[in-house]
């Protein structure tokens, strides 16, 4: 996949203070990144360096296709209040000249809204001007989107839509980086997430199941478990708290249809099997732990 | 790109139901000063005199508030909004988006200030017949303003455009550090008072050159220049100054 987006030893300080140090991360074509941390870690700052209204202190920020714009939703609404939907949009659309009014129509359709609402945007909900929000940032079909707490005020449907549509922009080659406080959603939306604490990513997690080695298996029962801890040996078997079936998680590289294929003639009741999916408020909260009261 | 901005400010600033809003405001305190001015003995009352009088009496007060009103706040509104982030992610350069609206602004206030002013000159026509300027002139131009007080009524109103475009750009080059609307639209005011009550009738008093109060000793349209080019001087560089300032800003959000 191409890259579409390279960040350098990029370094952020604002009055002596570091706001951000030493990020170096890459987003590619098609891709969705998580960007996750707690409050004040610096992901809205490294989004407004990405979008070129805050100049970094060291390092750089390359994009594969600058001419083709970014796509930004901050994380409040940034609009005119007294104009409607499409007039806020038309104004943004002005700038660059490249969406014309049958795509500013298309992009509000796209996120659910009516293009012909003469509402003033003041009058909006808060879903209502993060769908319009979301509206703007995809009009000019940029190939970089940056999303600031994109989930703020949107129902439950608002939401699904959100994946969806983030779904579909990304298999269209666009990628996106997503900041967010909801680790469910992360976990839903993104393929891949960076943890940032204190200004620096801490971590990077490949949420995309094919780097992972951990199966989630149930047996039958006790004898069937103490099979399975052969088979597997006792290193590579961790077992869970259970109230019915003995559980385990399973280290294995192979797939789990071979491990269910030499599993079934082993005699090995199996009752479930999956791959485990990263738990990634735990992986979170190892990342951020608290320091004398306070995130680190 | 740099085009695109200015068009848009433009059609942005020049859209606002608030000009209307205080135009209409700006009218009504021209008629109060119309009022004022049939109190006044005069041999001969003519729209131009009303014109000159009633200007003369409200603006020098007004006008720093109206233009920080009219057009002072357009980068703190932005910056209020979160909309300087969306014009940056659209590629636009930090000198590009304060061009236009530092050309927003002074665009803004010839509009805003000069229909202002034609607008109360055509409505003072309404009210009195057209005729000489025989008492209410500034000092240094009373003849002038006798034999030609159609040219003397435009002057005023270019010198007060142009005091206008100064007020407007003192208020941009603090909003490129104060994101608070209503300090920003104030300043102008508190320092145009400020210098009116801290500086003596100098020469580098505003007030002077914004009511006029010029000695007789040199010819009126030396003194027209003069005090033109104060004005002028001062809107070019505050206007340049805030462009300087926000491109060199590291942080535009």
């Amino acid at each position: 996949m191409k890259e579409i987006l390279k960040i350098r030893s990029l370094k952020k300080i604002v009055r002596r203070k570091p706001i951000l140090r030493d990020i170096n991360l890459t987003l590619s074509e098609g891709e969705i990144l998580g960007l996750i941390g707690p409050n004040g870690a610096g992901k809205t700052t490294l989004l407004k360096i990405i979008s070129g209204s805050i100049t970094a202190t060291a390092g750089s920020v390359q994009l594969a296709e600058p001419e083709s714009g970014i796509g930004v939703l901050p994380e409040t609404p940034a609009l005119l209040p007294s104009l409607s939907g499409f007039q806020n949009l038309q104004l943004l659309a002005s700038i660059r000249r490249k969406a014309r009014e049958q795509e500013i129509r298309e992009a509000m359709k796209t996120v659910g809204l009516d293009p012909a609402n003469r509402k003033a945007v003041g009058n909006y909900s808060l879903g209502m001007k993060q769908r319009l929000m979301l509206a703007q940032a995809i009009m000019e079909k940029p190939k970089l989107l940056l999303l600031d707490e994109p989930t703020n005020g949107l129902d439950p449907l608002g939401i699904i839509d959100l994946r969806q549509l983030l779904f579909r922009l990304a298999s269209q080659g666009v990628g996106i980086i997503i900041a967010s406080h909801l680790l469910h959603e992360i976990e839903l939306m993104c393929h891949r997430v960076a943890i940032i604490s204190n200004g620096s990513i801490v971590r990077e997690v490949n949420l995309q199941s094919s780097e992972q080695h951990l199966i989630e298996i149930s047996v039958n029962s006790r004898s069937d478990w103490d099979k399975l801890v052969r088979w597997a040996g006792k290193d590579n078997l961790r077992p869970l708290p259970s109230k019915d079936f003995p559980r385990g998680i399973l280290n294995s590289e192979l797939p789990v249809s071979r491990v269910l294929a030499e599993l079934l003639p082993a005699g090995i009741a199996i009752e479930s099997i999956q791959r485990a999916a990263i738990n990634l408020e735990a992986i979170f909260l190892e990342c951020s732990q608290l320091k004398d009261g306070v995130y680190r | 790109m740099l085009t695109n901005i200015i068009r848009l400010e433009l059609k942005r600033i020049l859209g606002k139901k608030k000009l209307l809003v205080l135009g209409i405001l700006g009218i009504g305190l021209l008629i109060t000063g119309v009022v004022i001015y049939l109190e006044y003995n005069t041999p001969q009352r003519t729209s131009f005199e009303a014109f000159s009088f009633a200007t003369g009496y409200i603006l020098p007060l007004a006008l720093p508030l109206l233009a920080g009103l009219s057009t002072g706040d357009m980068l703190a509104e932005d910056r209020h909004l979160g909309l300087v982030q969306l014009f940056m992610s659209r590629g636009v350069l930090p000198y590009q988006y304060i061009s236009g609206k530092a050309i927003g602004s002074v665009v803004g206030q010839i509009c805003f200030t000069g229909g202002l002013l034609i607008t109360f000159l055509l409505t003072t026509f309404l009210l009195f017949p057209a005729g000489p300027i025989l008492e209410y002139a500034a000092d240094f131009a009373k003849a002038f303003a006798a034999t030609n007080p159609m040219v003397y009524c435009l002057v005023l109103l270019l010198i007060y455009v142009c005091a206008a475009t100064a007020f407007s750009g003192i208020a941009l080059l603090v909003s490129v550090w104060i994101e608070n609307i209503f300090v920003v639209v104030v300043t102008p005011t508190i320092l145009y008072f400020a210098a009116l009550y801290s500086l003596s009738m100098s020469l580098i008093n505003p007030y002077c050159y914004l009511a006029l109060n010029e000695g007789v000793s040199s010819s009126p349209s030396f003194t027209f220049l003069k005090v033109m080019g104060y004005w002028i001087t001062i809107s070019v560089t505050v206007h340049v100054l805030a462009v300087m300032a926000f491109s060199l800003k590291k942080d535009h959000s």
